[in-house]
């Protein structure tokens, strides 16, 4: 295993907080996009 | 002790910039071809890749393709943020800094998830794709190269790819299939048209590629000297061969010499010559974009034909010219341009051919369970699909809430 810096222990925190970010995002802004004007579809 | 040369150093970086391009590129490629309604959610399945593999390849990709080796299957994590990893050489390049080998290695690691997108686009659920690029990156593309490239099993036995037949194209194009299968058709696939929204985009995309594709291959090299100036004219070679093909098939198949079809025809080109630019001459990319022309046709053909939609048709490009590459380097390869690889069939080397067909094999048979086991657990947590009303609004809208133009 390789020895990390704190820095590197952050920056992989970092990330893995991002990857939390997506996992609860909303899965789809549909919802919201029935409120608003659309773009024509092709 | 190892001295970094700088020629060899500036092309390198060089090179890993123009493959680089190639994934951008790839999303112009891919976003003409699908529907006006989803050209931005294509376009950012390359974008988001880009900069989600940048990150996790430093992170700890790099260590698990490239690291000290562990029984022949993955590298350790010896190497994780990079930790060891410097300017000075490493194990894969005497003349340049690790560093700048590590950062070509990256860009082939982008690109290779980014290719599988083409199989699912207009359909499937942003958040489903986060997660699979992020799992596949890890659990597919970083065993298999380390295996090829990393001093895995494949590589002690042998096995001969120079830029990525089985690591990039064989493992994209099959889970492509596989993804294709797993998720299902378009809504409307077979009983309505969906034709490419934008021609001159999807040209304009296979340009750039084939531009970025010099990199690729001459940049493996790993030096600017004679292998990469081979591998540089057997590349262009293919690709034009491959397009020439490509073209005057579906001219005799189907009455007209298809803009798209020559497209098409430099990136299986380019797809299947890229194994064998360091070990084969002139001549025998000729014979490879040949091959490349009217096999992977004949392929997008059959799948058609099964009504699988492989929407963008990644698994005929690049799995089966991954494939013909990989067996072709087994059948072309010298060692008159490459003294420090080996023949090939026609060289007086039948076993060289034996040994690619088993990484053809190997890459074949891991991509595609891992690929389906990866797809299942995230279609039981997140979803693989959008639901219907969506896919028929688009993904732009309903993903992205954006609309690529405001005509």
């Amino acid at each position: 295993m390789p020895e990390l810096d704190g820095t590197s222990i952050v920056a992989i925190a970092s990330f893995a907080a991002l990857v939390l970010a997506w996992l609860m995002a909303p899965t789809s802004s549909v919802v919201v996009a029935a409120r608003e004007p659309l773009p024509a579809a092709a | 002790v190892d001295k970094i040369n700088s020629g060899d150093t500036a092309w390198l970086l060089a090179s890993a910039a123009l493959v680089m391009l190639m994934t951008p590129a790839l999303g112009f490629f891919y976003g003409g071809l699908v529907r006006r309604k989803n050209v931005l959610a294509t376009i950012m399945h390359s974008f988001f890749i880009l900069c989600l593999i940048s990150v996790q390849w430093v992170l700890w990709g790099y260590s698990l393709a490239f690291g000290p080796d562990k029984g022949g299957l993955i590298g350790g994590l010896e190497w994780a943020a990079l930790k060891g990893v410097g300017q000075e050489p490493g194990p894969y390049g005497a003349t340049v800094p690790h560093l700048a080998y590590m950062v070509f290695q990256m860009m082939f690691a982008v690109i290779t998830p980014a290719l599988i997108t083409g199989a699912f686009a207009e359909r499937k659920r942003f958040k489903a794709f986060v997660v699979f690029s992020l799992l596949w990156a890890t659990l597919v593309y970083d065993p298999v190269a380390h295996w090829v490239w990393g001093g895995g099993w494949l590589a002690q036995l042998g096995a001969l790819d120079f830029a990525g037949g089985t690591v990039v194209h064989i493992t994209s194009g099959v889970s492509a299939l596989v993804a294709a299968l797993v998720l299902g058709k378009r809504v409307g696939f077979g009983s309505e048209p969906m034709d490419p929204h934008d021609a001159t985009m999807t040209v304009l995309g296979a340009s750039l590629l084939w531009f970025g594709w010099f990199g690729f291959n001459a940049g493996s090299a790993i030096t600017s000297g004679g292998l990469a100036a081979n591998a540089f004219v057997v590349t262009n070679t293919a690709a034009a061969m491959a397009a020439l093909t490509w073209m005057t098939v579906s001219w005799v198949h189907k009455g007209a010499p298809s803009v798209l079809g020559a497209a098409a025809g430099a990136v299986a080109g380019l797809v299947a010559i890229t194994p064998a630019s360091g070990y084969v001459d002139v001549s025998a990319s000729i014979l490879i974009g040949l091959g490349a022309g009217s096999f992977c046709y004949a392929a997008i053909q059959l799948t058609r034909r099964l009504k699988v939609d492989d929407a963008l048709d990644v698994f005929g490009v690049h799995g089966i010219g991954g494939t013909w590459g990989a067996l072709a380097t087994g059948i072309f390869a010298t060692i008159v341009v490459n003294p420090a690889a080996k023949d090939g069939l026609i060289a007086g080397n039948p076993g060289q051919l034996g040994i690619q067909v088993i990484a053809v094999v190997a890459s074949i048979g891991y991509s595609a369970v891992m690929t389906f086991v990866i797809l299942k657990v995230i279609d039981l947590f997140v979803g693989l699909r959008v639901p219907e009303d969506e896919e028929v609004l688009g993904l732009d809208a309903t993903q992205h809430r954006e609309a690529a133009y405001q005509l």
